[in-house]
């Protein structure tokens, strides 16, 4: 498992830091050209986001991994001239196994600033393309890459991870869906203009609201905001002649007093006939009495209400994230367990054919003693040939796959390999490889 | 004895919805979303066997098996599995495994505390059984479409709640809205409420026949029933003309009235 990481995140460094080294789209193309020439370094992908720059390379067999972080680094340094001790302080490395887990974590959202946010699979993925465009994409890359997409979608299908909301103009949002089910068709109401509310109302917007409704004490401002939302202005005493026929209500006027009272309230429910009505109130002072609440179908949420909401949905996050890491964990240990298989193939390649030349090679030194045989002897001598191959195969193969961590797995392949003298490996390139990793 | 080999498949498909609301309360407390799939494929094999089992009752009877309570318990179990089978596939609400499960599981594991009543009667035959029949399908089929009101309401009443309180339970976010929830349970209320108005009807007839057995028994059970169908109709008058008990009261009184009808069914 021979990949390295290198790199800096929101975790390691301070936004001065991270834009210096941020690569636009053009950018990466040019210096993943680079990043080609850089010795030792056969494939490579750059991901660069606002919170983070990282390079993913699978370097030479050949060379220790220390050294591969290091000419990352200088590389780094060399894209925008900068000096080694000054970028030191940020870098972090993660190397073979480690690698792999911080990859998987990362493309899982669990690194992320906002754990869970689903834009960095997307950017991983873009990393991944670009990477294909400059030809620094190779066989091994490609094969970790798809396997941490794979992750990703696994944790984001099998974990609640992203689906709580995270900011108060997205929780009023979320909580009108929890009401109302789609929103497509429903209209709502904007008492006063603040930027939260202008912020909520393209949320709810862009969940398919179909009418908005503007009420402000100054009529002008109404119709700017009316104009910008495709919206009716109303003027501002005349709001609960249209509350009946609304759905949603967002009201943050800078009004010193409710401007909706437990009677009002009352009134409007009965007029409505039982049909809900979801009351955002992010004004402070709040603008409805809080006792609405109690009325059936009236769902009232004010500014501390919805910051709650945002709290045990990053709790919830927080929580779920541990579910994903155990995914992360079990999936790191299966990719291991399959580079093992990959690893352990030549060797048992290169077993199986000694073991059959051998075989081969003594029969036919034999076969003359035995005098004639019929073609249905013949057949039973090599079947039984065969068979003693696969039975002396069986242990040091299964010995080979299953061994415990890439270290014991490496010295049951070398020690197969010396005991029973297998000169030529299929590819020696793979082979030194497996001692370097 | 040919009718040991009905009661092993219908004991087997009991083990299967078991393993089913196993599985669904699991999922709930563990929320490993990858485990929804498991939920309804144990159903689906249980349901499969269970139609199995019930077909043999019929040829081994060589009639409709629904000529006492126990099989029609059965019946009625297996239409509210493919009631639950259909809120999951089609209205996708994967939580109602947890309601309609276990309640499934109860209804047939009822059936054993019923002791098989002696048919010394046999099938009935002739216009009773016509009568009969024009009884019971339309029973079930209305009380499975009520199955699917009694959940809609609970889950109803569960998200009303969290949006009420303010505070999200775990799982809130993955029931469905109060909307869908409001929808589901006025459909399935109409269905339900036009055919059990219909049973009701020819409950009279039928308990007019059977009056002359066991007279005290069978009134009360159509008085358990025609108070169930009366807060039905409570609930349905309101919906269509003042909407005034709506949402939470309509939620309430569709589960009391399911509550009330079950009982009759078992014959509490």
């Amino acid at each position: 498992m021979s990949f390295v990481i290198v790199g800096l995140s929101h975790r390691t460094s301070p936004v001065e830091v991270r834009e210096k080294l941020a690569f636009s789209r053009e950018e990466i193309a040019e210096v993943s050209a680079r990043l080609r020439s850089v010795a030792g370094i056969e494939e490579g992908v750059i991901l660069s986001t606002c919170n983070r720059t990282e390079v993913l390379v699978a370097p030479r067999a050949d060379v220790p991994h220390e050294v591969v972080v290091e000419r990352i680094r200088d590389f780094l340094c060399a894209c925008r001239e900068l000096e080694p001790a000054e970028l030191d302080r940020y870098l972090y490395a993660h190397r073979g196994p480690e690698a792999v887990r911080h990859l998987f974590r990362v493309a899982s959202s669990l690194d992320s600033m906002m754990v869970g946010e689903p834009q960095i699979l997307g950017q991983v993925k873009d990393a991944w393309n670009q990477a294909m465009q400059s030809e620094m994409l190779g066989p091994r890359l490609d094969q970790l890459l798809q396997r941490a997409f794979a992750v990703a979608k696994r944790v984001r299908a099998s974990t609640q991870i992203a689906r709580n909301p995270v900011s108060i103009s997205y929780a009023a949002a979320d909580l009108a869906t929890r009401i109302f089910g789609s929103l497509a068709g429903r209209s709502v109401m904007m008492l006063g203009a603040g930027k939260m509310a202008d912020l909520a109302a393209r949320h709810l917007i862009t969940g398919g609201v179909r009418s908005v409704t503007v009420a402000s004490r100054t009529f002008h401002h109404a119709q700017e905001l009316a104009a910008r939302y495709n919206g009716v202005p109303v003027t501002f005493d005349r709001f609960l002649q249209h509350l009946p026929k609304v759905d949603i209500v967002l009201s943050s006027t800078t009004s010193p007093h409710y401007i909706l009272g437990l009677d009002e309230a009352q009134r409007l429910m009965r007029q409505r006939r039982g049909r809900p009505i979801f009351f955002i109130d992010i004004a402070v002072p709040r603008d409805i009495d809080p006792a609405c609440n109690k009325l059936d179908n009236l769902y009232l949420y004010d500014i501390d209400d919805l910051q709650k909401v945002v709290d045990t949905g990053l709790e919830d996050r927080r929580r779920e994230a541990v579910l994903a890491e155990a995914i992360v964990e079990e999936e790191l240990t299966s990719f291991q367990a399959r580079d093992r298989a990959r690893e352990a193939s030549p060797t048992i390649v290169a077993l199986r054919e000694k073991l059959r030349a051998t075989a081969r090679e003594e029969l036919r030194r034999y076969r003359g003693r035995l005098g004639p045989l019929s073609p249905k002897q013949e057949a039973v001598i090599d079947e039984m040939v065969e068979s003693l191959v696969n039975k002396v195969l069986h242990g040091p193969t299964r010995e080979m796959k299953r061994a415990a961590g890439p270290e014991a797995a490496r010295r049951v392949i070398d020690l197969v390999w010396r005991m029973f003298d297998l000169e030529e490996a299929p590819d020696s390139r793979e082979r030194s490889e497996r001692s370097e990793t | 004895m040919t009718t040991q080999w009905s009661g092993i498949l219908l004991a087997t498909a009991l083990a299967f919805y078991l393993l089913g609301a196993v599985a669904s309360v699991y999922v709930f407390l563990s929320r490993r979303k990858e485990w929804i799939p498991v939920i309804p494929g144990l159903t689906i094999a249980g349901f499969l066997i269970h139609f199995a089992g019930i077909a043999l009752r019929g040829m081994e009877e060589r009639a409709f098996p629904a000529n006492d309570l126990r099989e029609i318990l059965f019946l009625l179990a297996w239409a509210a599995i493919s009631v639950y089978l259909f809120a999951h596939f089609r209205l996708r609400i994967e939580i109602m495994g947890l309601l309609i499960l276990p309640l499934v599981v109860a209804l047939m594991l009822a059936t054993l505390l019923i002791p098989r009543q002696p048919q010394a009667s046999g099938p009935a035959a002739g216009l009773e059984s016509a009568v009969r029949m024009l009884h019971i399908v339309p029973a079930i089929l209305g009380i499975s479409a009520l199955f699917l009101t009694f959940a809609a309401s609970i889950i109803y009443l569960v998200q009303e709640h969290a949006l009420k309180s303010h505070r999200p339970v775990p799982f809130f976010a993955r029931l469905p809205s109060l909307e869908k929830c409001e929808r589901l349970g006025h459909q399935s209320l109409t269905w339900g409420f036009s055919l059990l108005s219909f049973v009701v009807l020819t409950g009279v007839i039928s308990a007019g026949y059977g009056a002359r057995e066991e007279e005290w028994s069978v009134i009360l059970r159509e008085k358990w029933s025609l108070l169930a169908w009366l807060i039905f109709a409570v609930v349905m008058y309101d919906r269509i003309f003042s909407g005034g008990w709506r949402g939470r009261k309509a939620a309430y009184l569709s589960i009391l009235g399911f509550g009330v009808m079950i009982l009759r069914m078992i014959g509490v």
